[in-house]
């Protein structure tokens, strides 16, 4: 096994001991920290997501190897020089206002930064003006939001009008998710995506930046 | 029939006048009796108001005395926060260092939030307990331990110090019991269990059996042995993968199956031989429950209960929590429906 499928082992598995030794023996011989992630640690994130959607993992596993790879992008990330530094989208996330639900928030998050996008994650209890003050500042290709309540899902809406409020609607795309959350919700509030989990996530983001190039 | 007759009746297998209906609410009554969640959530005598509002004014069968998930982890230490018309939840947890031996057992009858869930269980029980069914919430071995240590820490314990969560859960076990009892003692028929970490959206099926079956099971036993009429243990979303750990092997009288689960094919599934277990289910509290009229509410019903049948072993619910804008129209669209399509 190479050094780079050692990794991306290593954190499919959730050993992050062992990620973290094998991505500073991969620096040390001189392989660069962007195909480290490329190669060791996106690839394993995909795995990982491949593996949940077909239920052969749950979500403790996933929580251990998203664990793995941050430990391995706290090493790497740093080390990025000019184009390696560019990421594949930026996200904006949080979970919405009377909410404190994190957990799928997380998981989608890291995710998404384990799929190469800049993930600014706002935290919980995230009030609409705070999501459109963040849409402003970091000027995100994507808002995220999540809640596990039927008594927060209206906040979404209302989030999404304060976008539209403030001007930004267009440029930014909307997702939305957690337990309660549907299609069909989702399409009533106005969002761009839903994503019924943390791999679904990943891939409507992918999708959607295809279909805009 | 009234609702404690009629729920009585299917517990014993035989047939009622018609389904009886027992939605999943609490906190889900307080708007519709005028009053705020926090007040609900920290006022015992507001909470049993808010839960007879809501029986007399829909109309169904039985209520649910609680606050909400975080009862247990607020009573063995953490620290949590009570939005003014919103969920209250813990804000801060009280394990932060692993060690069971740091955790003291809570006397349900003088530990807030425990006592006032006790208490409202007592005042319903005088009101009410003649005619409708008390069933309060406790939350399961896993579900407490989630509220104590945290539930993302926890995900990493089981990995990290799997001996650490068995100990956590044989407390948080102990701690079901000692609650569940003090409510049977105040009153209540029945005990609700909610369990929604348990759930193959978000634990293993190995994990399940592995770490949490033989608790739920020592939980269900104690409480069927301090006099409890039934158990309903509520695990979220699609139950399929351990149906039959979870329907059977606990030992449990009711599941409460959440709307993603079709209830006939699991009333008449292989998984739930022999035929004891009842069923409580299932609409969508996200979906026509809170979004559709009164009129999809009653459609929805009038489906769920011919996709039934006539099974004495089905009790119609909410899937999961019910929110406060559900009250009264659609729920009480609910109790129409088992009128008008469900008589036996």
């Amino acid at each position: 096994m190479n050094r780079l499928d050692a990794i991306k082992t290593a954190v499919v598995a959730g050993k992050m001991e062992e990620a973290v030794a094998g991505i500073n023996a991969a620096i040390a011989t001189g392989i660069a920290p962007g195909d480290i992630i490329r190669m060791g640690l996106i690839e394993a994130m995909t795995v990982v997501g491949e593996q949940f959607k077909s239920n052969e993992i749950y979500v403790p596993e996933m929580l251990i190897a998203a664990r793995a790879m941050k430990a391995g992008l706290h090493i790497l990330k740093p080390l990025m020089v000019g184009n390696e530094a560019k990421s594949l989208a930026a996200v904006v996330i949080g979970t919405v206002k009377g909410d404190l639900h994190d957990i799928g928030k997380n998981l989608v998050g890291i995710m998404m930064e384990g799929a190469g996008c800049k993930v600014i994650d706002l935290g919980v209890d995230i009030a609409p003006d705070k999501f459109v003050e963040a849409v402003h500042i970091h000027r995100p290709d994507f808002l995220a939001m999540s809640a596990l309540l039927t008594t927060t899902m209206p906040v979404m809406r209302e989030t999404i009008a304060a976008i539209e409020k403030n001007g930004k609607r267009s440029a930014v795309k909307v997702l939305v998710g957690g337990a309660p959350i549907s299609r069909k919700f989702a399409d009533e509030i106005g969002a761009d995506g839903y994503a019924g989990n943390a791999a679904e996530a990943v891939d409507q983001i992918k999708a959607m930046i295809h279909k805009t190039k | 029939m009234n609702g404690l007759e009629r729920i009585r009746t299917v517990l014993d297998a035989n047939e009622p006048d018609r389904i009886p209906v027992f939605p999943l609410v609490h906190y889900g009554t307080a708007r519709a009796a005028g009053y705020k969640i926090r007040d609900f959530s920290t006022d015992p005598e507001i909470n049993a108001r808010c839960l007879i509002h809501g029986y007399r004014q829909c109309g169904y069968d039985g209520v649910q005395p609680s606050v909400a998930v975080m009862v247990e982890g607020e009573a063995v230490g953490g620290l949590a926060e009570y939005p003014e018309d919103n969920v209250p939840f813990i804000k801060d947890v009280c394990l932060k260092i692993p060690d069971v031996g740091l955790l003291t057992m809570p006397d349900p009858q003088a530990t807030n939030p425990m006592s006032l869930v006790v208490e409202s269980t007592r005042l319903c029980a005088a009101e009410i307990g003649r005619e409708a069914f008390i069933a309060p919430s406790i939350m399961g071995p896993l579900n407490s331990a989630g509220q104590i240590r945290g539930v993302e820490t926890l995900m990493f314990d089981f990995f990290d110090r799997p001996d650490f969560v068995g100990e956590l859960l044989d407390f948080t076990t102990e701690l079901g019991i000692e609650y569940g009892k003090a409510l049977l003692d105040a009153g209540a028929h029945g005990v609700f269990i909610g369990e929604a970490m348990c759930s193959p959206a978000f634990i293993s099926p190995n994990f399940y059996r592995k770490f949490v079956l033989s608790r739920q099971k020592r939980l269900i036993d104690a409480l069927m042995g301090h006099g409890a009429e039934c158990t309903i243990l509520h695990i979220c979303a699609d139950t399929k993968p351990i149906m039959r750990a979870y329907a059977v092997e606990t030992g449990t009288t009711v599941i409460d199956l959440d709307w993603q689960v079709d209830v006939g094919e699991i009333l008449n599934s292989d998984a739930m031989r022999p035929e004891k277990t009842l069923v409580r289910g299932n609409l969508d509290p996200a979906g026509e429950l809170l979004r559709g009229t009164p009129r999809e509410v009653l459609a929805a019903s009038k489906k769920l209960i011919e996709s039934v049948g006539k099974n004495p072993r089905f009790i119609l619910g909410s899937g999961c929590a019910m929110n406060p804008d559900s009250l009264p129209a659609n729920c009480g669209a609910m109790v129409e429906a088992a009128e008008r399509y469900g008589r036996f």
